[in-house]
Parts: structure tokens; C-alpha cells; sequence
């Protein structure tokens, strides 16, 4: 009985100072996030107005909040349908040996590496209208047609944004999954090789299975990812134009530090937590599998 | 029929020759051992014919079709693997069941040839379990199961038994060769364990540094090695090698090995020995074949007869193990348990000289 004591107190020894900094730089933040968007206030001053749930109910009928949580929803489904296969199939083939491949690993991670602001700002130079790449691009190889304002233009800015979110992001899935594929033993696909199967069949009965944990850490990755996007909203957009590229948190932003309406920017930031929380939940749930041991 | 020709086959990765110039005709129904050290080229040679290695040069054959640039899942061929390669993600079943669902072979058939590979595996109750469910022994018979039910001309396996423990690896190999003796077919068998070698080849391939030392039936090895490098390597504990003198003296061969000199009987030499008079040899005797004196079933003579000091006695129960020291050689013998032997005192011992070897010390060939 003293020795389990002793035992506990021990791991409880080691566990403290990290859980001592996880409660003072997590906790302690999004305990005082709850309470502070109970309460109308301007941020500068110490008086706060307690208003109980009325916040919540503002947002509630706040049209504005509600198209930039379908913005971020259309992010992320998105960045779903587009990242997940493409890096799973520059992993697999990356994993086959490719000669170069890890040149072309480099290449796929570099935009990885670089602040997401220069990428904002280097994309927002070539989405411009009169000077930018793209439209340049499209008038040499005789598509004018489908030049367009992009980023100034409320049908094409979210697409502008979300298909430079992916560029941005592509590299680093790409990686998460090789490593996922790499550890796959050579021998599987021998085994199924000698049974018959095609490479499509490979990927499907072997790979997809044994990296089914990793897809789904990447899936939940882009949600995280997805529902928080800020930076390069705000760098290229500001939202704009007219709200087509509001995202929850640049409209979070701009309600707390723009407008100084603390409490309801607060109360957005509650909504955003419980909304990625429920949502990355549900994903982690419905992709859940045996784990595969091998 | 299913017999596999290999011709002129050689492998190289970069500047190593892995498989050099190998000839080897494998007989339908046949199960022949491709055996050696590490690194001899016998798995390189098998995932060749598998088609999981593409061969440098040379031609494979398999029921007398070159293969060489057919892909492995139409070769007609099933494999088991060293680790088994069981997908982890499917039961036994549908590990079972693959290949030949990717085949699109019917249901009802399907189930049919597992149901029947199971029964004779004795895996009927296993069906639905994973393979981390299973123990060493079940996972392999899960391997040779899925290998059965494609019913392949040409079975290939790769040290199948290697990750078993000593006892299961004796249960099975005997499984094994029953397996092979009731399914008829032609299997081609990569072990480094020359018992395994000797207790289930119909003909054994010894192989070392990419090219094949000697083709031959497990007692053709035995009792005619081609050198120094198969007969040190087929029998456990190995071959005793001592460094010797051949001196014909009166038409009869004698061994000099300085500390003691036994003389090859009549029936054992031919023409080519007198070219070795006079010049240096390998003395190669068997531990079984030394008999401590006083119960030897060798008569013992002057011709055959040492004397040794015994160093140290292993008893095994029915043998014992003895390490001599005569002279400056060292000696290994397996002895019968009877003997009375004391350690550290020295002893007659004689020599099958029968059974004894001798080899060219530059080439290591065998002179016979």
C-alpha cells in the first residue's frame, strides 16, 4: 500500500510542473475566455457589464458570424477533398522509390518553411488583377476568358484564398503521410503483389489500411487548421471583399481589436473552441478503426 | 507439370555480384533446399524466381515458360515469407481469401478453399482472428494457407521457420514435408539451418558468395562434399579440418599430421592422389566418426588409431561431446554415452577411416 502511495506521489511529481504550465498557458486562458464573454466590455477599461449569455445570443442572429463560419466550413472541406488525396498520392509515389525523390520531397515541403505572411503577400502579387502571374499566365496561353479580379472579386477571393491555403499546406501532409507509408514493411506489398493485386489495389487493400491513423491525424490537423485560419485571410483580404473571405477569427479580430467589443469577440473565440472541439470529435469518432499492429 | 529451370542467372546490385551464373533445374514435385551462410545469394535467387527481383541476366523458367518478364502474380507461383507478411489489418480468413478475391474467383469457391486449407492447417477456429491474435506458429500456418489456396504451380519459401522457437521449428518442419508429400508440389525452400536442409530436401543446393558449391541429395553432401566449404558445412557439430602432409609409402596413402599419422584405406584413393605426394592437405574426419578406443564399432588398428588428451566432456544423454587436443590440432568427437572418459587425461581413439576426407589445401576441392 506505501509502495503505491509512493508510486503516485512520484508520478505525480513529474506530471506537476508541466501540468502547472499547461493549466497557467491553456486552462487558466480559456477559463478566463469563458468568463470574460459573459460580460460587455470595451477591453481598455476595468469596467465590465455582466450580461450573462447575451453575447451568445448576439452572435446567434449575427449574419455576418454565421457566413464566416460557412467560409471556414467551405475551408475546410476543401482543403479535405483536395490535400488528402493529393498528398496521399505524392506519398505513395514518393514512397516508391521515385528517382529524386527526395529532391522532390524538399520542393513539396519548401512553402512549408516560409512565414505564412511572405506567402500571403507573394500570392496577393500574383492574384493582382493588372500585374499579377495568374492573369498574366492565362492571356499568354490564350485562356483571357477566364482572367478574373480574384482576390478583389467576391466570387473568386475564397477560392484564391483557400487554393493558396492549400499550396501552402500540401508539403507538409505530404510528409506526414510518406512517413506513415515508409513504415509500412516492403513485404506487405510483396504479399500482395504475389496475390495478384495492381498498384491501385496495393494502395487501396494495403497502404490506405496500415496508414489509416495518420489519415486520420492529418484529417483532424485540417480541421484545427481550417477552422482557425487567420493570417493569410487577414494578409490578403482583410476578409474582404465585402465579408466574402470573413473567417470566424478574422471577424473575431476585428469585433475585439478593431471595434473594442471584448466580450463579443470572446464569446466568438468560446464558439470557435466548442465548435472545432465537437467537430474533431465527431471526425476522430466516425474514423475510428482497430488499431493495426504489425 | 511444374519444374523451374534456372539458366546462366546472375544478379548485381551496384558492384556486387550477389548471384553468379547459377544453372539449376528444379524437378516437378521436387522439394529442393537452397541452403548457406548469409549473404550467399539464396533468397536473392528465390525473390527472382518469385519476380520480386529482376533478374541482371540469365533466363528463369517455369513448366518450361521464361518468365523473366512476367510479373509475379502471373507466374503461377505462391510465397511464404520470413516475418509471414500477414496483412495485420484482415483476419485469417480474409488474409486466406485475398488473392483469390483480387482474382475474382466466386464466392461460394472462395470459401470453399480456405474452409479447405484451414482443416488441413488445423486453422478452422481461427478464421475470424487477427494476426496479433495469433501465436509464431499459427501466423506461419496462416502464411502456408494463403500460399495453398491459390493452389500455385510452384511454392517458394523463405526460411519459413526462422522465427520459431527450436521446439515448434522440429513440429513443424515434419508438417511441413507431410504437407509437401500430400499436396505434390514442386517447392523451392531457402533455409541458413543445414538440419533443416538435411531432414527435408529431396535434393539440397549449398550455396556461398553468390555461386553454387554443390548440388546433391542431403547423404550425396554428407558423404561426398565437393570441398572444404560444404563438407565444414553440412553435419553438426561440423567436419574436424587438420592441416596435414599426404606421404605414399608402398602403393598406401598415409595422413601426417605430425602429432599422429593414420593411413587412407585402399578403396578411397585413385590416380590423382599421387600428384598430392608429398604436398600439404586437409585432413577432414567427422566428430562422429571418432570412437573412443575401448567401445569403438570401428576394429581398431595402428592405421586408425590416435591418442588424445581430452580438454573438456559435454554430456548431451546420448552422446557426449569431447574437445581433444592432439599435438597442435584440435578435435571435436561425439562419442557414445557409454564411454569412460575423464577430462584432462589422454586416450586412444579411432578413426573411421572410411568416412574420412581429404582436400587440396589451395583449391579446397575434395580429392577422391
Amino acid at each position: 500500500m506505501k509502495r503505491s502511495t509512493n508510486t503516485k506521489l512520484t508520478v505525480v511529481g513529474f506530471l506537476a510542473p508541466a501540468g502547472l504550465l499547461y493549466g497557467i498557458f491553456f486552462v487558466l486562458p480559456m477559463a478566463q475566455a469563458f468568463y470574460y464573454s459573459l460580460f460587455r466590455w470595451r477591453g481598455l477599461s476595468q469596467n465590465k457589464e455582466f450580461i450573462g449569455l447575451q453575447n451568445f445570443r448576439d452572435l446567434a442572429n449575427d449574419g455576418i458570424f454565421w457566413m464566416a463560419m460557412k467560409h471556414n466550413l467551405t475551408f475546410m472541406v476543401a482543403s479535405m477533398l483536395v490535400i488528402i488525396p493529393l498528398a496521399l498520392f505524392f506519398a505513395y509515389v514518393l514512397s516508391r522509390k521515385v528517382p529524386g525523390a527526395s529532391g522532390y520531397r524538399a520542393v513539396f515541403l519548401f512553402p512549408n518553411v516560409i512565414s505564412i505572411v511572405a506567402v500571403a503577400v507573394l500570392w496577393s502579387f500574383a492574384y493582382n488583377m493588372r500585374f499579377g502571374l495568374i492573369n498574366a499566365f492565362l492571356k499568354l496561353v490564350g485562356l483571357e476568358r477566364y482572367t478574373a479580379g480574384w482576390l478583389g472579386d467576391p466570387h473568386t477571393a475564397l477560392p484564391a484564398v483557400i487554393a493558396t491555403s492549400i499550396w501552402y499546406c500540401l508539403g507538409f501532409y505530404i510528409v506526414l503521410f510518406l512517413a506513415g507509408i515508409q513504415s509500412i514493411p516492403t513485404s506487405f506489398y510483396e504479399a500482395a503483389s504475389l496475390d495478384g493485386a495492381t498498384q491501385w489495389q496495393s494502395f487501396r487493400h494495403v497502404t490506405i489500411p496500415l496508414v489509416w491513423e495518420i489519415l486520420r491525424l492529418g484529417v483532424v490537423y485540417i480541421i484545427i487548421q481550417t477552422m482557425n485560419v487567420f493570417g493569410l485571410v487577414w494578409v490578403m483580404t482583410e476578409g474582404g471583399p465585402s465579408n466574402h473571405t470573413e473567417t470566424m477569427l478574422t471577424y473575431l479580430y476585428r469585433k475585439a481589436f478593431a471595434e473594442s467589443q471584448y466580450g463579443y469577440g470572446t464569446a466568438l473565440g468560446v464558439v470557435v473552441f466548442l465548435l472545432v472541439l465537437t467537430i474533431t470529435m465527431l471526425i476522430t469518432r466516425i474514423m475510428k478503426r482497430e488499431v493495426v499492429e504489425y | 507439370m511444374a519444374s523451374v529451370l534456372l539458366k546462366d542467372l546472375t544478379k548485381t546490385f551496384k558492384n556486387v555480384i550477389a548471384v553468379n551464373n547459377m544453372n539449376l533445374e528444379i524437378k516437378d514435385k521436387e522439394f529442393l533446399v537452397l541452403v548457406g551462410p548469409s549473404g550467399c545469394g539464396k533468397t536473392t535467387a528465390l525473390r527472382m524466381v518469385a519476380g520480386l527481383e529482376e533478374a541482371t541476366s540469365g533466363e528463369i523458367f517455369i513448366s518450361d515458360r521464361l518468365v523473366n518478364d512476367v510479373s509475379p502474380k502471373d507466374r503461377d507461383i505462391a510465397m511464404v515469407f520470413q516475418n509471414y507478411a500477414l496483412y495485420p489489418h484482415m483476419t485469417v480468413y480474409d488474409n486466406m481469401a485475398f488473392g483469390l478475391k483480387l482474382r475474382k474467383v466466386p464466392k461460394d469457391q472462395i470459401k470453399s478453399r480456405v474452409q479447405d486449407a484451414a482443416n488441413l492447417l488445423g486453422l478452422g477456429e481461427l478464421l475470424e482472428r487477427k494476426p496479433k491474435q495469433l501465436s509464431g506458429g499459427q501466423r506461419q500456418r496462416v502464411a502456408l494457407g494463403r500460399a495453398i489456396v491459390r493452389e500455385p504451380k510452384v511454392f517458394l519459401m523463405d526460411e519459413p521457420l526462422s522465427n520459431l522457437d527450436a521446439k515448434l521449428r522440429v513440429q513443424t518442419r515434419a508438417e511441413l514435408i507431410k504437407l509437401h508429400r500430400r499436396l505434390g508440389i514442386t517447392t523451392i525452400y531457402v533455409t541458413h539451418d543445414q538440419v533443416e536442409a538435411m531432414t527435408m530436401g529431396d535434393r539440397i543446393v549449398v550455396m556461398k558468395d553468390g555461386l553454387v558449391q554443390q548440388v546433391d541429395s542431403p547423404m550425396g553432401l554428407y558423404n561426398k562434399p565437393v570441398n572444404m566449404f560444404v563438407a565444414g558445412f553440412i553435419g553438426t557439430p561440423s567436419m574436424n579440418f587438420i592441416d596435414a602432409k599426404l606421404v605414399k609409402t608402398e602403393g598406401r596413402y598415409t595422413v601426417d599430421a605430425g602429432s599422429f599419422k593414420v593411413m587412407i584405406p585402399e578403396s578411397k584413393t585413385g590416380k590423382d592422389w599421387d600428384k598430392y605426394d608429398g604436398k600439404a592437405i586437409v585432413f577432414g574426419v567427422r566428430p562422429e566418426d571418432i570412437f573412443d578406443k575401448a567401445i569403438a564399432m570401428v576394429p581398431p588398428t595402428v592405421e586408425n588409431t590416435i591418442t588424445a588428451l581430452v580438454d573438456v566432456i559435454e554430456p548431451m544423454g546420448a552422446i557426449v561431446t569431447a574437445y581433444l587436443t592432439v599435438g597442435d590440432h584440435s578435435l571435436v568427437a561425439t562419442i557414445d554415452a557409454e564411454t569412460k572418459m575423464i577430462e584432462e587425461k589422454d586416450m586412444e581413439f579411432v578413426l573411421d577411416m572410411e568416412k574420412t576426407h581429404v582436400f587440396d589445401k589451395d583449391t579446397e576441392q575434395a580429392i577422391y
